[in-house]
This record gives structure tokens, C-alpha cells and sequence, in this order.
């Protein structure tokens, strides 16, 4: 079936979406929605700990927050006046595989957004005074970071399974590389993310095409074309089997769990189906941990892929004189999907929820700019998630089953820990 | 015996761009509201129940609204427990509950053409949950997980023992370990009784977003609630919080890295008059990326970071609450800069730049917030809830653009003083330099 007509019949509608690449290289999309009077503009780059390496691990985002403070044209506090002129909704983030700039503004508004976002990405002016302010705002984030036990949880996990690479890194950092980075390195780190063949630009709302373009080719063609950035390569290291922090806390965060396949394996589709199967408040983990045994409040799954890497776990904070029967629990659970799979009737209602999910999460310019963001950076197309509706609904129970023999490691998983006190 | 349910009233609303809002009242007193959106697959369907934590407990149930929202999807006379969630995530929904002080919400959203199925859902458990005895005594362990779980995370914690602080009468300052106290005490008894007696037709607002028809959304919710019986329903309301007379000041250790301060202004309730000047004074101290605090504490100063101000009006009371982070060695100086800077926009008011700004910052997140069908949902739920207005979330903007600067200037006289203050200090449990409440009361004194 032609995907656009599945498409159709899920959406209702055929989003409109345009790819424009301009001389330099730089990509655009553009989807035109003229609900509300607002537009969402989202700068995406190849970039994050999977480009770091433990020696300077902490550099992407340390740059994001710099150049986000001074360029040629505006100083921080100019800069802060103009973000709050536009309704102050500007963020960005360091997400291991990519990083994002993100502002939503008014309609009225989105050609002094174009202006302000280009002047960041191509002016940052990387001053000394603000390097030294923003070192100690990201040492201080780190330090709020180890003060939260979910975040620390979900990073003990990772480093379990990963070692130094790729998810087992901050994205905050690590202090004593904060402390050493100097202008030099984040100016040619800068240059390195923020070039034309590396980045994506996404917009998605009420505006006029055909002007907007041509703004766009005004501000951002001339961005250095450069190249697309290449990701340090996984060395297999032996890394401990738990990574534990011991806090003065009421409740134990827990993590268990196991690297699996990246996404652009054959296997990640059925895994992918698998993971949609047990997650949620009516699926096994939920009521069997909390339901059943009332082990505690929270209880989910961890699934994270990209085509670099692939992990999943399970996250139960639980009350720490219970921690070893959370870990039996969820090896028990675990056991009995590796040895009998998923019941039919599991399978059937995760594939009917993937094209569920895909119209109860695409209901706002965000969302829709992200999903088409992330299939082009994954190198799939923005298209993707459509496109894997189709073999979706070809995929069959054995598929999967046969998937969980290979990735669930019950005898070889990982545990991250943030141990609370027993009372 | 069978309700004959009648259109008892239809009003439209206009509440912005080209989306019908309907509002139908059935003749057993449900109200049910539907916004119609029509470019987006998704429906987000909420109903509430004026009934929350806090407010409409009495002091030894406290936790009791909190503990039946938890129940209500735990099993029906026709779903086990686990089956609705079943039901709705298999559709690629999600569903879930909260608890607030105004009233107690369930909520799912849903793909569109799913509507009428997810309706029943939700009709199902609101009106016919089982409270099954043994998940009763199971969920209240789950929950004492979560309530133990609040003290964890430094920023609940100081949220929690800051509003312990500010409220010694009214149940929103109920200290952490009563709280506890009171609900481990609760029965499936209990429970039942509350359900009983506030879950009525008569006190519940159902409400309707997204691409849905209204006349066909009324026509099945007609249908599935003609056998909800009203019944008078008298609410239970607890003590109010006498004015505050004194600076209050309390320093916690905990295992933490860094110290976190907290200091909330005693405020007004929720749609008070002086709510909107006091939410613009929150905004120009500490609201914004060129929000004073921000620029003076953290940028110009660097004593602390992540510092915000926020207003936050609840239904009988109001705080306006503001936080930062910063180091051992500077705390003190951190503290004495913040009330400066407070203590300068009370004296000296604020600029008609500044209000401009934040009067924009404003009108702009609230269209922004719309876009979700989430936030329309909620909003129109609140508004109906607590002040029998589906709109009054959408008036807020034109309150907010009326407040002048003479306004603002009585606003923070009124309110930004020493006797309106109180002061939260989480420090790590091996800190050196600990302040001592004298200590701070004392620059508290000196400074404000």
C-alpha cells in the first residue's frame, strides 16, 4: 500500500510538507497548519555526547549556552530583552545524538525570530566573561543533577550498559572538563555543529510560505557548508555489571536493563512493537510491580534508540527494603517474555497503538516539527513514522518473539542505582 | 428510576478563533462542556469533580480525594483493575488522574475517531467503581510511595516544608509526616463514603476538545449518564489561614550538593483582584530570561542560579513563591541580594517597559498554551469548576492587560513585607556555614 494512503487514512489529512535545501546545504522543512496564530521554529544539529568523548564530554552543551548569550549584533541582556519580547518560549537541549534550538512565537512575530535565531547560530561572539558565567552555571547543573535520584538513576543505567560512550555521557558534563574548556575550543566546536550540512531547520504553523523562504535563504544561505559531524566510535570496554550511588533517601531508584539494537536494525521495528506492548499502566510491568505487588508508584519502561545505539530497561522507584524483589520482579517478568513472548492479543493491540499514538501526538506545531525533524536527522526521511506504518501492521507475533529470544538478557543485565536508606 | 435527561441549557461561547464551544447542561445538574477543533486526529476528554485534597478535607482525611482519584481506575463492575488502561492505551491513548485543590480530574486523550468508545471508558469508571477491598489496602502502598517520594527530589522538598510554613492552619501547610499519619488511616470505608457522597452528576464538569461534533458528543453523553443520580451535596471546607503576623524562617539539612532557598510572600486566592498584578510582579522579578532576578542575581552577581518567582493562586489562598540555587559561600549574600531586589520594585515600582514586556510575555503564552488541546481542556475545566465560568482562563488576558503601574506599586506595598514572608533553607547535610534562623531573621530585619 502506497504510504501516503495510509497516511491519509490515519491522519485524515496529507501534511504538506516542504523539503527545501539551499545552496549551501542546509535543509528546511516547512509545514504550513493555520490553526492557531503561532509558529514553532526548530534548529536541529548533529551534535551531544555521542559526538564527546570523555575528555570532552560536556563541550556541546557548554557551546549552546554560550553562543546563546552574546553575538556581533546583541549583547545577553539585549539578547534576554528580545526572547521575552517574543513571549520568552526559547529553549535548547543537548540530546546525545542531535541538539535543538526550539521557539514557539506568535505569527506577528516570526520574522524577528528568524532574525534572532540566525544571529545566534551565525554571530556567537563566545566572550571571555561569559564563558567563565556560563562554566559555573553548568557546574552548577551538574551538581543539581546529582541532587535529583530519577536523573541519576537513568545515567547509572546507561553507564552499566554503555561504559563512557554515547548514552553513558552527560550531557551536562563532567566538572573538571568544564573547568578546562577554553574559548578556543567551544569557538571551533561551534563551527563544527553549526554548519550548514550538519543542521536542520524545521518550521511548522501559520506563516506565508513563499515570503518565508525567502527570508530563510536571506539569513541562513550563507552558513559555511562544512560537514556532516562524525560520531566516535563505540570500543567495547568491560564495564561493571551495576552502577550504584548510596543517598540518605526514603525510596531506591532502580534501573535494570540491557543494550539492544540501533535503528537501523532489522530487529528494531518488532522490538520497537515489543516495547509498546509493555509499556503503560494497563500492560505487564505496570500491574504486575505496582498493580499486583505494589512495589511502587513508578513504574515504566526505558526505550531509547537511535542509529548509533539501542537500550532498554525498566525504572521502579520502590522503598529500599523491597529493592530485591523489584530487581525478581522484573527478571521474572522479563523470564517469562523471553521463554513464551507476547500473548497474540498483546501484539495486536501494540500495533493498533502505534497508529493511535501517532494522531493523539501529532495535535500541536511542536510535535509535528519534531517528528519530522528527528526522521531526517535519522536519515529516514520526515516522512518516517508514516512510512513505518505499513510494515507495522505486516509485522507478525513471531517477529517479535523471536526478537525478544535474542535481546532480553536475563542472565546478563544491567542495574543502575540510586540506593535510598532502609528505615 | 430512569433520568429523563433534557437539554436544560445551550449557550455558545466565543472563546477565540474559529472553534465552537458548547456548553449543555443535563437536567441531573452534569455539565458538559465541548470545543470543537477541527484540524488535528486527536480528542482530549477530561471530567472533574468539585472535590480536591486539601480544601474540602477535614484535617485527620487529609490525602482522602487524592487516594479515591486513585482508585477510580482500579476497577469497575464491568472492567478489572488494569483493563481501562488497557483499553485506552491499546487505542493509542493515554489516560490518567490528578488531584488538585479545586477538584479531582481524570482525564484521556485519544485518537479522534475513538471518541464515543473512551466516553464509555470514562462514564464506566466515574460512575461504577468497585473499590475492590484488597486493591484498596494494595494502592495504599503505592501511594505512600509517592507521598514518600515528594521529600527526595530537593525542589519538592522545599516546596512542601516552604507552604508547611506558610499555612500553620490551613491544610496546605499539613506537615509531610501527618499527612502520612492521616493517610494510612484511611478506609476502603471512607473512600466509599467520599465517592458516594461527591461523585454526583450535579458535581461534575465533563469536558470535550478536539475534532469531535457537539451535538453528537451531547447525544452519547446523554446516553451514558441518564441513570446518574443527583443528590444535594453539602462540602466539608476546612479552616482558613488567619493573616500572617511575623517573618517565618526554618533551615532543613538533607543529602544534597548544593543548598536550595525558598521564600514565599503570602498572596491572594485564585480570580482575587490583586492576582493579576501580583502574577505580572512574579513575572518582571523572576519570570522571564531578562527578568530582574535573573539579571542581577545570577548574570550580573552570580550568586545563584535556576532562580525563579512564580505566583501561585490556588483556590483559598495564594503564594508568590521564589527559588533559587546557589553555594554554601553564598547563600548569605545571595539571600540579602534577593530582598534588595524585592524590597527595590516595592519602593520604587517598575518601569512601563517592564510591565509592557511581561503584559506581552503573557498574552503570548497563553495563545502558545492553546495549542494544546491539553491546556484548553484543563483550562476550561478549572474556570467551571471553581468559578462556574468555562471562560475565565480566556478573561484572564484582559485582567492581566488592564493592571496599571500605580497598580502594581500598591500590589507589592501590600503585599512584598517582612510579616507576609517566609524563608526555607535546604542545606547539604555537611555544610560548614550553616545560617541558624536567627541569622536570617536577622538579614531579613536588616535588609527588607
Amino acid at each position: 500500500m502506497l504510504w501516503r494512503l495510509v497516511f491519509m487514512s490515519i491522519l485524515s489529512f496529507q501534511p504538506n510538507v516542504r523539503k527545501i535545501i539551499l545552496k549551501n546545504g542546509l535543509k528546511i522543512l516547512l509545514y504550513e497548519r493555520t490553526s492557531y496564530p503561532t509558529v514553532y521554529i526548530g534548529v536541529f544539529a548533529y551534535g551531544g555526547s555521542f559526538y564527546e568523548t570523555e575528555e570532552n564530554n560536556g563541550i556541546t552543551f557548554l557551546t549552546l549556552r554560550v553562543m546563546t548569550k552574546a553575538t556581533k549584533n546583541a549583547d545577553y541582556k539585549q539578547i534576554s530583552k528580545k526572547l521575552d519580547k517574543l513571549g520568552g518560549n526559547f529553549s535548547y537541549s543537548s540530546e546525545s545524538y542531535y541538539v535543538s534550538l526550539h521557539m514557539n512565537v506568535l505569527s506577528e512575530d516570526l520574522e524577528e525570530a528568524i532574525e534572532l535565531l540566525s544571529d545566534i547560530i551565525k554571530n556567537p561572539t563566545f566572550p571571555e566573561d561569559e564563558i567563565k558565567k556560563e562554566k559555573e552555571k553548568q557546574i552548577s547543573d551538574i551538581k543539581s543533577m546529582i541532587d535529583n535520584p530519577y536523573e541519576m538513576m537513568f545515567l547509572n543505567l546507561a553507564k552499566a550498559i554503555y561504559g563512557n560512550w554515547g548514552y553513558g555521557l552527560s550531557d551536562y558534563g563532567k566538572i573538571e572538563n568544564i573547568k578546562k574548556f577554553t574559548r578556543s575550543d567551544l569557538v571551533n566546536w561551534h563551527k563544527k555543529i553549526f554548519c550548514a550540512k550538519n543542521m536542520l531547520i524545521v518550521i511548522v504553523g501559520d506563516f506565508d510560505g513563499k515570503s518565508l523562504v525567502s527570508l530563510l535563504k536571506k539569513k541562513f544561505e550563507d552558513i559555511p557548508s562544512g560537514d556532516v559531524l562524525k560520531p566516535v566510535k563505540f570500543s567495547q570496554n568491560s564495564f561493571p555489571r551495576e552502577v550504584v550511588i548510596e543517598r540518605n533517601y526514603n525510596q531506591t531508584y532502580l534501573g535494570l536493563g540491557f543494550r539492544v539494537m540501533d535503528l537501523n536494525s532489522s530487529d528494531y521495528l518488532p522490538f520497537m512493537i515489543f516495547s509498546k506492548a509493555v509499556s503503560g499502566m494497563g500492560r505487564r510491568f505496570f500491574v504486575e510491580l505496582r498493580d499486583k505487588k505494589h512495589l511502587a508508584y513508578a513504574v515504566w519502561n526505558l526505550y531509547r534508540a537511535n542509529p548509533l545505539a539501542g537500550y532498554f530497561g525498566v525504572y521502579i522507584a520502590t522503598f529500599p527494603e523491597k529493592e530485591k524483589e523489584a530487581v525478581e520482579g522484573i527478571l521474572e517478568i522479563l523470564k517469562n517474555l523471553k521463554e513464551n513472548g507476547l500473548t497474540q492479543k498483546e501484539f495486536e493491540d501494540a500495533k493498533t497503538q502505534y497508529e493511535g499514538e501517532i494522531k493523539t501526538f501529532l495535535v500541536n506545531n511542536r510535535n509535528f516539527g519534531i517528528t519530522f525533524a528527528l526522521g531526517e536527522l535519522y536519515g529516514f526521511g520526515w516522512d518516517w513514522k508514516f512510512k513505518m506504518i505499513d510494515k507495522v501492521r505486516e509485522l507478525k507475533l513471531e517477529d517479535v518473539n523471536s526478537v525478544l529470544k535474542k535481546y532480553l538478557k536475563v542472565d546478563d543485565y544491567k542495574l543502575g542505582i540510586v540506593r535510598g536508606k532502609s528505615r | 428510576m430512569f433520568l429523563k435527561i433534557i437539554l436544560m441549557s445551550l449557550i455558545s461561547l466565543n472563546m477565540g478563533e474559529d472553534m465552537s464551544v458548547k456548553q449543555y447542561t443535563l437536567n441531573n445538574g452534569l455539565k458538559l462542556i465541548v470545543k470543537e477543533v477541527k484540524d488535528i486526529t486527536a480528542v482530549y476528554i477530561i471530567a472533574g469533580f468539585k472535590v480536591g485534597m486539601y480544601c474540602y478535607e477535614p484535617r485527620d482525611k487529609v490525602n482522602i480525594s487524592h487516594y479515591v482519584e486513585h482508585m477510580l481506575f482500579k476497577g469497575t463492575e464491568k472492567r478489572k483493575v488494569g483493563e481501562i488502561a488497557k483499553e485506552i492505551e491499546r487505542m493509542g491513548g493515554y489516560l490518567n488522574g490528578f488531584t488538585a485543590d479545586w477538584g479531582t480530574a481524570y482525564l484521556m486523550q485519544v485518537p479522534f475517531d475513538k471518541v464515543e468508545y473512551a466516553l464509555e471508558i470514562n462514564a464506566d469508571a466515574v460512575m461504577h467503581s468497585t473499590f475492590p477491598e484488597n486493591e484498596v489496602i494494595k494502592e495504599k502502598e503505592v501511594i505512600l510511595h509517592e507521598l514518600k517520594g515528594w521529600l527526595d527530589d530537593p525542589y519538592s522538598f522545599l516546596f512542601h516544608r516552604l507552604l508547611e510554613l506558610v499555612f500553620e492552619v490551613h491544610n496546605y501547610g499539613i506537615p509531610h509526616e501527618s499527612l502520612l499519619i492521616s493517610h494510612n488511616n484511611l478506609t476502603r470505608e471512607d473512600l466509599v463514603k467520599w465517592y458516594r457522597k461527591y461523585y454526583k452528576p450535579n458535581n461534575m464538569v465533563l469536558v470535550v476538545v478536539g475534532n469531535v461534533n457537539s451535538d453528537n458528543i451531547y447525544r452519547k453523553v446523554k446516553e451514558l449518564y441518564k441513570d446518574f443520580r443527583p443528590s444535594k451535596i453539602d462540602w466539608y471546607r476546612c479552616s482558613q489561614e488567619p493573616p500572617q503576623k511575623e517573618v517565618r524562617v526554618k533551615v532543613y539539612k538533607g543529602d544534597i550538593n548544593k543548598v536550595y532557598v525558598g521564600i514565599a510572600f503570602r498572596g491572594v486566592k485564585e480570580g482575587h483582584p490583586d492576582v493579576y498584578g501580583l502574577r505580572l510582579i512574579a513575572n518582571i522579578l523572576g519570570g522571564g530570561h531578562s527578568s530582574r532576578l535573573d539579571m542581577k542575581i545570577v548574570e550580573n552577581k552570580k550568586l545563584a542560579s535556576n532562580i525563579f518567582a512564580m505566583m501561585y493562586p490556588q483556590l483559598d489562598d495564594g503564594t508568590l513563591l521564589i527559588g533559587f540555587e546557589t553555594e554554601e559561600d553564598k547563600v548569605k549574600e545571595a539571600i540579602e541580594e534577593v530582598l534588595r531586589e524585592i524590597k527595590n520594585l516595592k519602593e520604587n515600582g517598575v518601569t512601563q517597559d517592564e510591565l509592557k514586556l511581561s503584559k506581552k510575555m503573557f498574552k503570548v503564552n497563553y495563545i502558545l498554551s492553546n495549542e494544546r488541546i491539553s491546556n484548553q481542556g484543563i483550562k476550561i475545566l478549572k474556570g467551571t469548576i471553581m468559578f462556574d465560568d468555562p471562560e475565565f482562563y480566556d478573561k484572564y488576558v484582559k485582567k492581566i492587560e488592564e493592571v496599571s503601574l500605580s497598580e502594581i506599586r500598591k500590589i507589592a506595598n501590600e503585599y512584598l513585607i517582612s510579616s507576609n514572608l517566609s524563608m526555607v533553607v535546604y542545606y547539604p547535610k555537611n555544610a560548614q556555614k550553616i545560617l541558624q534562623e536567627k541569622d536570617l531573621k536577622r538579614i531579613i530585619g536588616e535588609v527588607f
